[in-house]
C-alpha cells in the first residue's frame, strides 16, 4: 500500500513537472495568434533589435493561440528558459506574452532585470497601459504601447558589454587549448607506442606531462595528476612496439557550436518567475 | 618482458577505475552544489514573502478592522515561520525539513484566505499602497513556485545519481557521507491545472 502511494506521488510529481510545448523562436516578434498587422510587426522587430544592440537586453513579444491549460505565469517562465531569452550570465531577458483566447497577458522578467522592472512596475504597465487597450479590442495598440512603456524603463541601463565579451573570448581560447591538449594526448599515444624503444623516452615524457596537466585542470589534486602522468608514461614507454598500432582511432570529442547565422536566437538567459500577469 | 604486459593491463584497469571514480565524484559535487543553490533560492523567496507581511497586514488593517481573525492567523503563521532556523542544515534533517514545509504551507493558506477577504473591500483594493503590496506578493508567490520546482528537479537529479549503479558503488567509497536529500511533496495547488477560462 505504501509503495503504491509512493508510486502515485512520483507519478503526480512527473505530471506536475511535465513541460508544455513551445512555439519556435522565429524572431523577436512571434505572433502565433495573429494579432499584429505586418507593418506593426516590422516596426516592433526594429525597435527590439535596436534595444538589444544598445543594451544587450533581449525583449521578445509572443502571442499564443492557447496556453494549453497552463497558468500564464507557469507557461511564461518555462518559455523564457526554453528559448534562453537574455544574455547568459546577465539573464537580461523580457517576454511580453499575450494569450487572447484565455484573455491573459504577462510580462515575464528575467533574473537580471527584476531590479529594473519590479513586479509592481510590470503590474502597472499591464494594468494602466496594456489592459485598457485590450479591453477595446486594440491588441496591436496595447502591445505597441506596452513595449514602449517597458523600454522607457530600460533605457537608463544601457551599459557597455565589452567586458563580458572579452571574458567570453578568453574562456573560449581556454577551452580550445584544453581540447587541443586532450586530442594531442589521445592521438599521440599510439604514434609514440609505435616508435622503437630508444626513441620513445622524450616523447613519452612530454606526453606524460600533458596528461598530468589535463588531469590537474579537471581535478586540482596534485597526487592524482602525478599518478596519471606516471601511468601515461608507463603506457607510452613500456608497451612494446606492436606490428599494428592496437590503439586504433580515438573518439572525436566535443564539437564547437557557433551561434546560428543571421537569425535571432536566445542568448541563454534564465527566468525565475519575476514580472506580473493581468487579464481583461 | 612478460611482467610489463601484466603491468600494462593492471595500470589500464587502474586508470579506468580511477577515471570513473573521479567522474562520479565530480558529478556528485556538481549536483550537490546545484541542490544547495536551488535550496538557497527557495529560502530567499520564502524570506522575501515573510518580509512583505508586516506591511501587508498593516495596510489591510487600515481598511478592514473587522477581519481580526484572518489577520491574526496570518501574523501567527508568519511568526512561526520567523522562528525557524533557515539554513542549509535543514537539508540534513528530514524532520526539520518537514516542519519547515508545513509552516510555510500554513502561512500560504492563511495568506490566500486574507486575499479572499480583501475582495470585499473595494476601497482597500483601490489603495495604491495595497496594489503595490499585492503585486509584490503575487510575484513572490510565483517565484516561490518556480524555486520549489527547480529544487525538486535538482534533488531528483542528485538522488538518482546516488541510487543508480555503478555510481552508487563508487560514491559509497569516495563520498560515504552523501545522503539522499529531502524534497517537497507536491501540493494540491501545484498539481492543479487551471481550467481554460472564457
Amino acid at each position: 500500500m505504501r509503495k503504491l502511494l509512493g508510486f502515485l506521488v512520483l507519478l503526480a510529481a512527473l505530471w506536475a513537472l511535465a513541460a508544455p510545448t513551445f512555439p519556435a523562436l522565429t524572431g523577436r516578434v512571434v505572433d502565433e495568434a495573429h494579432l499584429l498587422p505586418a507593418h506593426d510587426k516590422e516596426r516592433l522587430e526594429h525597435k527590439l533589435a535596436a534595444l538589444e544592440h544598445n543594451t544587450t537586453i533581449q525583449f521578445v513579444v509572443v502571442t499564443l493561440p492557447t496556453l494549453q491549460g497552463y497558468d500564464i505565469a507557469d507557461y511564461g517562465y518555462q518559455l523564457g528558459r526554453h528559448w534562453g531569452i537574455g544574455q547568459k550570465g546577465k539573464d537580461n531577458g523580457i517576454l511580453l506574452i499575450v494569450a487572447p483566447k484565455e484573455r491573459k497577458v504577462r510580462l515575464e522578467v528575467g533574473y537580471g532585470l527584476e531590479g529594473v522592472i519590479t513586479d509592481y512596475e510590470a503590474d502597472r504597465i499591464i494594468r494602466d497601459v496594456i489592459v485598457p487597450r485590450f479591453k477595446k479590442g486594440d491588441y496591436a495598440g496595447g502591445i505597441m504601447a506596452g513595449v514602449d512603456a517597458v523600454m522607457a524603463k530600460l533605457s537608463p541601463v544601457s551599459e557597455s558589454s565589452t567586458l563580458s565579451k572579452e571574458s567570453k573570448s578568453i574562456q573560449k581560447v581556454g577551452s580550445l587549448l584544453f581540447w587541443a591538449a586532450g586530442m594531442f594526448t589521445f592521438w599521440a599515444l599510439p604514434f609514440i607506442i609505435a616508435l622503437p624503444t630508444y626513441k620513445k623516452l622524450v616523447p613519452s615524457l612530454m606526453l606524460a606531462g600533458v596528461a598530468g596537466v589535463i588531469v590537474w585542470m579537471m581535478v586540482p589534486l596534485f597526487s592524482l595528476a602525478a599518478l596519471s602522468a606516471l601511468l601515461v608514461f608507463a603506457a607510452a614507454f613500456l608497451i612494446p612496439t606492436s606490428k599494428g598500432g592496437f590503439f586504433g582511432g580515438s573518439s572525436g570529442g566535443g564539437s564547437f557550436g557557433g551561434s546560428s547565422g543571421g537569425g535571432f536566437s536566445g542568448g541563454g538567459g534564465s527566468f525565475g518567475g519575476g514580472g506580473a500577469s493581468g487579464s481583461w | 618482458m612478460k611482467l610489463s604486459k601484466k603491468l600494462i593491463v593492471f595500470s589500464a584497469v587502474l586508470i579506468i577505475l580511477g577515471l570513473m571514480a573521479m567522474y562520479f565524484h565530480n558529478q556528485a559535487v556538481t549536483l550537490d552544489e546545484r541542490v544547495n543553490a536551488a535550496w538557497s533560492q527557495v529560502l530567499n523567496q520564502y524570506k522575501r514573502r515573510a518580509d512583505l507581511i508586516p506591511n501587508l497586514v498593516k495596510t489591510v488593517q487600515g481598511y478592514a478592522k473587522h477581519e481580526k481573525e484572518v489577520l491574526t492567523d496570518v501574523t501567527k503563521a508568519r511568526a512561526k515561520v520567523g522562528q525557524m532556523q533557515l539554513s542549509a542544515d535543514l537539508l540534513k534533517d528530514p524532520q526539520a525539513f518537514k516542519r519547515f514545509e508545513q509552516n510555510q504551507g500554513e502561512l500560504s493558506s492563511a495568506l490566500s484566505r486574507l486575499m479572499m477577504v480583501v475582495e470585499r473591500y473595494p476601497e482597500l483594493k483601490a489603495d495604491k499602497n495595497f496594489l503595490a503590496l499585492q503585486s509584490q506578493l503575487e510575484g513572490t508567490e510565483n517565484r516561490i513556485a518556480v524555486a520549489r520546482r527547480d529544487y525538486i528537479e535538482a534533488v531528483r537529479h542528485f538522488n538518482t545519481l546516488l541510487r543508480r549503479f555503478p555510481a552508487s558503488l563508487f560514491l559509497r567509497i569516495t563520498d560515504p557521507e552523501l545522503r539522499p536529500k529531502p524534497t517537497f511533496s507536491i501540493t494540491a495547488d501545484e498539481m492543479k491545472r487551471p481550467d481554460v477560462q472564457f
